[in-house]
C-alpha cells in the first residue's frame, strides 16, 4: 500500500511562512483561508518559556473524518493516500459538515468560488514527480515527503530514528494521520493553546 | 548552464530573474505567460549563497508587481500637499521643472539647502541616490536610516580596516551570538544555514529583550534590557579577563591592546614623543622580558628586534594593483622570541617633548580598569539579566572562542557608538576577527584582489570639494559618523580613501530636521527622496509634517517609488520607479571568500506603464541640470581621493539608462556585453578562489588600519574626543536617566521588532502577506500587562512622553499578543512604518499616524559620535483603547479592503 505523506521538523521550523506563502500562490488559495497555517506554541512564564512553531495542514488520514460527512461524496481517497476534495461537487453545502469533521480544521471555505477547499499534497505537481510546494519552499529544510507505508523511503528511516521525538497531532481522533512531526527540543503540546498571533 | 530564459509553450516562458525584496538577491525563476509574471519560485538547482530558496515574500511577489497601489505616470501636486490631489504629467515636463527649481534654490540657498533622506541600501536604490545628491552638489545625503541601520556594521573599518562580514548564524563557527537579530522574519533563507549549524553543535546565544523565533532556538535567551547592552558586554569582558579566557596571543600580535596610553593626553604614546626625532609611526609598548619601552613600527611591518615586513607587504601592493595575490606568510607575522609586550601595570616614561615624566598603561590595562565596577550584580542591576547568566555566557564565549558575533544592524540607542567599541572589544580579546568561525573581514588589504569595487562603492565616493563635504549637517558634532573622523581615516585608508569617506559621512538627523526648523546653520529647503518612504521610518513625526505642511520652509519636495505611499502625499512632484522584475540587474563580486561571482538577472516584464528606473532619471536630471551649468554634468570623482579604479570610471552618469550603463563595465570588467552575461547569469571573479580568506593578517603582516593591528582601543575615537574603550552611558530616555518622565511612562518602548513578510514600510498592501499579519502586534510580559489592565488580545495605546516635540501623535495603537514572552516592564512594538494602504489618502494619509512608531520617538537627544537616536530604547505607558477609538481607526482590515488590495488585471494595467 501506498500512503503518501509528510514529516516536518519543529527543532527546525523558525516560522518563516515560507510554506504558508508557497502554498498559496501555488493553488491561488481564496483570500481568508488556509490550507496550511503555522501557529505558535508558547507556554510557561518568564523567563522559563517555552516556544516552537508547527504548520498545520491536512493530515492525509488513513482513516478521514472529512470523507465520510461530505453529503456529496465530494471527498476521497486517492490510491496514494492523498486525500481530495472534488470541488466541481463541493456544493458548500449548508452545514459546511466537513469543516467541523475535521479535527485539525484543515478545510477552509472558498468565499469566492463558494466551495471549500484544504491541502492535496500538491497532487498535480506530485503526479508530475515533484514534491508539494510547502517541502519544496521551506527556507529552513523543515520538510520531508514520502510514502510513509514504504519502510525503505527516506521519510520512513526517518520515522523510524528519531523514535520517541516522533509525534502526531490528536491521535486520540481515530483519524490515524498521515503526518508526522519531529520535536525533541521542546515538550510537544499537540493542538493545545496553539496561537495564530 | 542554462540559458537563462526557457520557453516551455509558446506565449510561457521562465525567466531567471534577481528578487530584491530584501538585501539577499535570491536567484528566483518567474514564469512569465503573454507578457504578465505568474509565479515566482525558487530552484534547488541553483547552489550556493541561497541554495536555490526563495522566502516568503517572493511568493508574494505577483502581488506587488500588479498592485492597485502602484505609481504608473510622473504626478505633480494640484492642491496643498497631503490633499491627495494630482495632475498627471509628462516625464519631460516633471524633470524640466525639477531641474529648474533645484537650479534656481541652488543659486540661492546653496547646493547644501538639499537633502536626501535615508533609504535601504539594497541594489539600484541606494547608490542611485548617491549619484543624485552629488550631481546636485550636495553632502547632506543619506541622513536618518543609516545612523540606526548600516552605521554598527560601517563603525568597523574604524575599528579593521573593513567592516566584518557576519553571517548572521549561517557560517559554521563554534558559537554564534546575536544582539537582537530575528533572521526568520528578516532574512528568511538564511535560516537553513542556521539550523543545519545547530545540528552540527554550534551554541546560539541570542540577546533579545522578547524571545522571539531566533532565541526560541537559542541555547542562552540573554532577556536585557534595551539600550544597555553596552553594559552587558563589559560585565562579560570583566569575566573574560578575571578567567584568563582571551586570546592573550592573538590580543598581543594582532590588537593594539599592549600600546601603552599616555597618562596625560589619552592619546597612544609614540616613539616621537620619548626620542627627540623618533618616529610617529611607532607605537610603545612595555616589554617585560628587557623590562623597557619597545616599539611596534606601522611603516617598517616590525616588531623591534624582529624582521622588517615592509618588503614583503610592498610585494603585496604589487600584486594587488595587477589584481593577484599571494599565500605567503609575512617575515613579520610571527612575535620575536626576545619580546613580550605587557598587557597589565602603570609604567612611568620620561617625555622628550614638554611635560617631564608621566605615567602610561596599556590599552588592555584601561580596558580591565574600565570594567572593574562591571561585578555580575552590577551588571543585573543595570541590564536586568540575571547575575549566574552573564558569568555563564561569558564563559562560555570565553571557552568556545573564536566565536562569530552579529551586533546586528539595529542596535538603536543613544549609547550606540561605545555598544560598537564594546562589541569590537569582544571580538578582538576573543580572537575571532578575521577567523575562520570568527568574523571574517569583508575585503583584507591587500590581500583580498579588487577587481572592481561594484556600482554601490563608486557612488558612496564623494568627489565633492572639501569645503563643501565640511558643511555637511554634524560635521563637528557628531564626528565619527557625521564628518571630521573620515578627514583622520583618509591619512591612512590603504584602499579607496573615498570609500571611507562614504561609510562615515552622513549628516546628522536632528541637525538637518533643526536646520529646516530654524534656517541654521543653514536653511534647508528641498528634499529629494529617493525610493524612500521617509516619514514612515523617520522620527519625529510631528516635527516632520509641520515642517511639510510650510511650503517656505520645504520649497521642493520630490519622491520616487513604486507605490503610492504617505510620504509620497506629501510630494510637490512623485515620480513612478520600477520594480525588480521590470529591470535587469547585474551585481559585481568582489572578490574574495565572501563574493567570487558577479551574476546577471533577467528583467522579467516591461515596466507599468511609465515607470522608469531611478537611474534613468537621474541622468535626465543631471541632463536638464547641465543646461544651466556644466558642473552639474561634468563632475567626476575628485582625483585626490581616488585610488585604482575610481578615477578613471567617475564620471556621474555614463549612460542615459541603467542598463546603457550595466553595457559599458560588464564589457570593461566583464568583457563581454551585458546582453552576453545576461544570458550566461554568472561569471568568476578571476582570482577569485586563489586567496585564503582568513587570517589574510598573517600574509599581510598588519591589519589594514593607522596602527596595523586591530584597534581595540580606538584611535579614531579618541583623535575626535571620545572615549576610546567603551564607557556605560544610560539611554538618554530610560527610567533610570529620566526617573521625571518614567513617573508617568515608567515602561521602556522598543520599536520596530520585525513581522513576517514585510520590508520596513513594504508589503502592507500586498493581501495574502496582510492577511498573515493584518495588524501591529504589541508584545508585553504578561504579568507587566496586567498591572495596567491590558490582557492578550486587547487592542491598546501606546504612548510616550510629548517632549522632543512629538504630541500631538505621540500615542499609537496595537493589539496585545503573548505569543512570544518578553522580559518584564518592557513594550515591543511591532513592528515600525507600519501605515494602511486601505485607507484613502485623505484619511490620515493612507492611516499613516495611528501605528507609525517614528511618532513615539525623540531626537533631540542622540549618540555623540554618530547623532543616532534611540529608536528602540524610549519611555512609554499603555492603556486599553475604547470603543470609541475602535470605531474612529477601523483597525481591522475588512475582506472588502483585502479584495480591493488584489493584483490588477492586464486591462486594469493598462487603464
Amino acid at each position: 500500500m501506498t500512503q503518501l505523506g509528510l514529516v516536518v521538523s519543529l527543532d527546525r521550523c523558525m516560522d518563516t511562512r515560507g510554506c504558508m506563502g508557497a502554498c498559496k500562490q501555488e493553488h491561488n488559495v481564496d483570500l481568508g483561508a488556509f490550507w496550511v497555517r503555522t501557529y505558535t506554541s508558547t507556554t510557561g512564564d518568564y523567563p522559563d518559556a517555552e516556544t516552537y512553531f508547527i504548520p498545520v495542514m491536512c493530515q492525509h488520514c488513513r482513516k478521514p473524518s472529512c470523507l465520510p460527512a461530505c453529503p456529496e461524496q465530494a471527498i476521497s481517497k486517492r490510491e496514494d493516500g492523498i486525500v481530495i476534495i472534488d470541488t466541481t461537487s463541493c456544493a458548500a453545502c449548508e452545514g459546511k459538515v466537513c469543516i467541523d469533521a475535521c479535527p485539525y480544521g484543515a478545510i477552509s471555505y472558498n468565499e469566492r468560488d463558494n466551495t471549500v477547499g484544504k491541502c492535496d499534497l500538491c497532487a498535480a505537481r506530485v503526479d508530475e514527480g515533484l514534491p508539494p510546494a510547502c517541502a519544496f519552499a521551506c527556507n529552513s529544510n523543515a520538510w520531508l515527503f514520502g510514502d510513509v507505508d514504504d519502510p525503505e523511503s527516506d521519510i520512513s528511516k526517518v520515522i523510524a530514528l528519531m523514535s520517541d521525538n516522533v509525534h502526531q497531532l490528536k491521535v486520540d481522533s481515530g483519524n490515524e494521520p498521515s503526518c508526522y512531526y519531529l520535536l525533541s527540543s521542546k515538550e510537544w503540546r499537540d493542538m493545545e493553546g496553539l496561537r495564530v498571533r | 548552464m542554462e540559458n537563462a530564459q526557457a520557453t516551455n509553450e509558446s506565449g510561457t516562458k521562465k525567466v531567471y530573474a534577481g528578487c530584491r525584496s530584501c538585501h539577499l538577491n535570491c536567484p528566483v525563476w518567474v514564469t512569465v505567460k503573454d507578457g504578465r509574471a505568474v509565479k515566482v519560485e525558487g530552484d534547488p538547482k541553483l547552489g550556493p549563497p541561497n541554495m536555490g530558496k526563495a522566502c516568503v515574500r517572493a511568493s508574494e511577489a505577483i502581488q506587488f508587481e500588479y498592485s492597485p497601489t502602484r505609481l504608473r505616470y510622473p504626478l505633480k501636486r494640484a492642491g496643498k500637499r497631503g490633499e491627495g490631489k494630482w495632475e498627471r504629467i509628462s516625464w519631460d515636463q516633471a524633470v524640466e521643472e525639477i531641474a529648474a527649481k533645484i537650479h534656481s534654490m541652488v543659486e540661492e540657498y546653496g547646493a547644501e539647502t538639499f537633502v536626501l533622506p535615508g533609504r535601504t541600501g539594497r541594489h539600484d536604490m541606494g547608490w542611485v541616490a548617491h549619484r543624485i545628491a552629488r550631481t546636485i552638489g550636495t553632502p547632506n545625503n543619506y541622513y536618518g536610516a543609516i545612523q540606526v541601520c548600516y552605521l554598527p556594521q560601517s563603525h568597523e573599518h574604524i575599528n579593521y580596516g573593513f567592516y566584518t562580514a557576519t553571517g548572521g548564524g549561517s557560517a559554521p563557527t563554534n558559537c554564534h551570538v546575536s544582539f537582537s537579530a530575528e533572521q526568520a522574519y528578516a532574512w528568511p533563507i538564511q535560516t537553513q544555514s542556521i539550523m543545519a549549524n545547530k545540528e552540527n553543535g554550534t551554541k546560539f546565544i541570542v540577546v533579545d529583550p522578547v524571545q522571539g523565533v531566533y532565541a526560541s532556538k537559542a541555547d542562552e535567551w540573554v532577556p536585557v534590557r534595551p539600550g544597555t547592552d553596552v553594559g552587558l558586554i563589559m560585565g562579560m569582558v570583566k569575566v573574560i579577563i578575571e578567567k584568563e579566557l582571551y586570546d592573550k596571543d592573538y590580543i598581543v600580535r594582532w590588537s593594539n591592546a599592549p600600546f601603552l596610553v599616555r597618562g596625560d593626553t589619552g592619546a597612544l604614546l609614540l616613539e616621537s614623543d620619548i626620542v627627540k626625532g623618533g618616529s610617529d609611526k611607532r607605537y610603545m609598548v612595555w616589554d617585560e622580558k628587557e623590562n623597557r619601552l619597545k616599539y611596534w613600527d606601522v611603516e617598517e611591518v616590525q616588531w623591534e628586534g624582529g624582521p622588517s615586513g615592509k618588503a614583503h607587504y610592498d610585494h603585496l601592493v604589487e600584486l594587488f594593483e595587477q589584481n593577484k595575490t599571494s599565500t605567503e606568510q609575512s617575515p613579520a607575522a610571527e612575535l620575536p622570541d626576545s619580546i613580550s609586550p605587557a598587557l597589565f601595570g602603570e609604567y612611568e616614561v620620561e617625555l622628550c617633548t614638554r611635560g617631564g615624566k608621566i605615567t602610561c598603561i596599556p590599552a588592555f590595562q584601561m580596558l580591565t580598569n574600565n570594567v572593574e565596577p562591571w561585578t555580575p550584580e552590577h551588571t543585573e542591576f543595570i541590564t536586568g539579566v540575571p547575575a549566574d547568566q552573564v558569568v555563564r555566557v561569558a564563559t562560555m564565549i570565553g571557552t568556545l572562542k573564536p566565536v562569530d558575533i552579529n551586533q546586528g544592524m539595529q542596535y538603536m540607542s543613544t549609547n550606540v557608538s561605545q555598544y560598537v567599541n564594546a562589541i569590537n572589544v569582544l571580538k578582538i580579546i576573543t580572537g575571532s576577527v578575521d577567523v575562520a568561525g570568527g568574523n571574517v573581514l569583508g575585503a583584507f588589504y591587500p590581500v583580498t584582489p579588487h577587481a572592481f569595487p561594484s556600482e554601490l562603492d563608486l557612488s558612496w565616493a564623494d568627489g565633492l570639494p572639501l569645503e563643501q563635504k565640511r558643511k555637511r549637517l554634524g560635521y563637528y558634532t557628531h564626528r565619527v559618523g557625521c564628518g571630521y573622523a573620515w578627514e583622520e581615516i583618509t591619512k591612512w585608508q590603504p584602499i579607496r580613501p573615498q570609500n571611507a569617506d562614504g561609510s562615515l559621512l552622513f549628516p546628522d538627523l536632528t541637525t538637518v530636521m533643526e536646520a529646516a526648523e530654524t534656517g541654521r546653520p543653514y536653511p534647508v529647503h528641498g528634499i529629494i527622496a529617493i525610493s524612500s518612504n521617509w516619514l514612515m521610518h523617520d522620527p519625529t513625526l510631528a516635527r516632520w509634517l509641520k515642517l511639510l505642511d510650510d511650503e517656505n520652509k520645504i520649497q521642493l519636495h520630490v519622491v520616487t517609488d513604486v507605490v503610492m505611499t504617505p510620504t509620497a502625499e506629501m510630494a510637490d512632484y512623485v515620480l513612478p520607479a520600477v520594480t525588480w522584475m521590470e529591470r535587469n540587474f547585474l551585481s559585481f563580486g568582489t572578490g574574495g571568500g565572501s563574493s567570487p561571482v558577479h551574476q546577471a538577472f533577467n528583467k522579467a516584464v516591461e515596466p507599468l506603464c511609465e515607470a522608469r528606473h531611478d537611474y534613468d532619471f537621474g541622468a535626465l536630471l543631471s541632463k536638464e541640470l547641465g543646461k544651466y551649468d556644466k558642473r552639474y554634468v561634468e563632475g567626476r570623482l575628485n582625483d585626490e581621493w581616488t585610488n585604482h579604479w575610481a578615477g578613471e570610471y567617475g564620471k556621474f552618469w555614463p549612460a542615459d539608462t541603467i542598463d546603457g550603463q550595466r553595457d559599458l563595465l560588464s564589457r570593461e570588467f566583464l568583457g563581454m556585453p551585458f546582453d552576453e552575461m545576461l544570458k550566461r547569469r554568472v561569471a568568476k571573479v578571476p582570482g577569485a578562489d586563489t586567496p585564503p580568506s582568513t587570517e589574510r593578517y598573517l600574509i599581510a603582516g598588519k591589519f589594514p588600519t593607522d596602527t596595523g593591528k586591530a584597534n581595540l582601543f580606538s584611535t579614531i575615537h579618541q583623535k575626535c574626543g571620545y572615549p576610546p574603550l567603551p564607557v556605560y552611558v544610560e539611554p538618554a530616555e530610560s527610567p533610570l536617566s529620566r526617573p521625571d518622565l518614567a513617573e508617568e511612562y515608567p515602561l521602556v518602548g522598543s520599536y520596530g521588532k520585525r513581522q513576517p513578510g514585510f520590508f520596513h514600510s513594504e508589503f502592507r498592501q500586498l493581501p495574502w502577506t496582510r492577511e498573515m499579519t493584518r495588524t501591529p502586534d504589541v508584545f508585553i510580559n504578561p504579568e507587566t500587562a496586567a498591572r495596567y489592565g491590558v490582557k492578550e488580545g486587547d487592542w491598546i495605546w501606546v504612548e510616550a512622553p510629548p517632549t522632543g516635540g512629538r504630541a500631538p501623535y505621540n500615542r499609537i495603537m496595537g493589539k496585545v499578543s503573548f505569543r512570544f514572552m518578553v522580559a518584564p516592564d518592557v513594550v515591543s512594538y511591532s513592528q515600525h512604518a507600519w501605515w494602511r494602504p486601505e485607507k484613502s489618502a485623505t484619511d490620515d494619509l493612507h492611516g499613516a499616524f495611528e501605528w507609525n512608531a517614528e511618532a513615539l520617538i525623540e531626537v533631540e537627544n542622540n549618540c555623540p559620535e554618530t547623532g543616532s537616536g534611540g529608536y528602540r530604547s524610549q519611555l512609554c505607558r499603555i492603556y486599553k483603547a475604547t470603543d470609541e477609538d475602535i470605531a474612529r481607526y477601523q483597525p481591522e482590515i475588512t475582506r472588502e479592503q483585502l479584495e480591493a488590495l488584489m493584483p490588477m488585471t492586464t486591462e486594469e494595467c493598462e487603464a
